[in-house]
């Protein structure tokens, strides 16, 4: 160590206690702070402080929430399964029942034969004849009794079960849709005064409505 | 830390839904490359019988196809598509029906229709043919005979 630096070694703080309580007089707090302000201050700080905390709890409160909404609707909408990508509709056996034309139990091509006999027997639809039994064969809602529901009742003979149409999906509906194409196609389905595609439209919204 | 955490359970919420929603025939392939296309013709005998209507179901019992499409028959009285579920097109199992309110109406045996098919592989499918019901133009059943052919010619 050099002389130079040794010259440092020696500079103790000696405060004379003149200049210690000049010091302390010039410093010093006024007066002691009460015990009640001071809890006061206390209160309010770590009431202010406590608030970003509570904020940052009640967010990750709201992630979890949300991560579980993602999951459920995850689940709900991607499952094929879901009721609310295949809404149910009304039990197929009332649907292919309505279609039993022949009552036999089963609903087969002969039940859409036997209605298209009967059709062909009765001659053109007369609007102003309400027959009872008719009444139970109008499987569009059209109301009438027509080449519309031969094809409904034919088309309900062919489907296939569920393992193929999936399940859920409302009885017949496909097959209204396919006889609906039928009813477009033929132009003196439709009443006058009224549009074909109007007439075809609102049988659509029925069917699928009410299924069939 | 947790962050990261709930942004992988966030990212594995929305992805394994979105995986799961697809449908296990896009992932399941053909055992075989080959694919060949094929006629089937469906022959039905009413002997002295008129033919009215008729309903059969189709299916390989062994055998991988797909139902690509439906023809009418020989006669003027069938010869319109019949009826058939849609939702049998590329599926392996297939419910044909029709029927004819006319008098011209076919006797003896008769190709009611032609089926389209796409077999995938090498093996030749083992069809399974089932009547459902055969009828007469006054609706009564007949007790006829359902066969099929496979080849180009009809």
């Amino acid at each position: 160590m050099t002389e130079h630096n040794r010259q440092f070694d020696d500079l103790e703080p000696h405060v004379s206690d003149r200049l210690g309580k000049d010091l302390r007089d010039l410093f010093e707090p006024p007066g002691a702070v009460p015990a009640r302000i001071d809890r006061a201050i206390l209160d309010q700080a770590s009431r202010r402080l406590a608030k970003p905390r509570r904020l940052i709890l009640r967010l990750r409160w709201a992630a979890k929430i949300a991560v579980a909404a993602v999951i459920v609707l995850g689940v709900v909408l991607f499952n094929p399964k879901s009721e609310i990508r295949n809404p149910k509709s009304i039990g197929p056996a009332l649907a292919e029942g309505r279609a039993d034309i022949d009552g036999n139990g089963r609903v087969d091509i002969l039940d859409a034969f036997r209605l298209a006999r009967h059709i062909e027997a009765r001659g053109p639809a007369d609007p102003t004849r309400s027959d009872a039994a008719e009444l139970g064969w109008d499987l569009n809602g059209d109301g009438r009794v027509d080449q519309g529901d031969v094809d409904l009742v034919a088309f309900a003979a062919v489907r296939l079960g569920s393992d193929l149409r999936g399940e859920g999906v409302p009885p017949l509906r496909r097959e209204a849709i396919l006889a609906l194409l039928f009813l477009r196609r033929d132009v003196s389905l439709a009443p006058e005064g009224q549009g074909q595609d109007a007439l075809a439209t609102n049988a659509f919204a029925d069917i699928l409505d009410t299924g069939v | 830390m947790k962050a990261r955490v709930i942004g992988v359970f966030v990212a594995l919420s929305v992805v394994a839904p979105l995986l799961a929603g697809v449908p296990a025939r896009i992932a399941k392939k053909p055992a075989e490359g080959r694919v060949r296309f094929a006629p089937v013709h469906i022959y039905l005998d009413s002997s002295d019988k008129p033919l009215a209507a008729y309903q059969f179901e189709l299916k390989a019992r062994t055998g991988q196809i797909k139902i690509v499409g439906v023809e009418g028959g020989a006669h003027p009285a069938f010869q319109e598509a019949p009826y058939y579920d849609p939702a049998a097109l590329m599926n392996g199992r297939i419910i044909i029906a029709a029927f004819n309110t006319g008098s011209d109406l076919p006797h003896g045996r008769t190709r009611i229709a032609t089926i389209h098919l796409q077999i995938l592989g090498d093996a030749e499918p083992q069809y399974e043919l089932k009547l459902v019901v055969a009828a007469d133009a006054e609706g009564e059943n007949l007790a006829a005979k359902l066969t099929l052919e496979t080849g180009e010619q009809k």
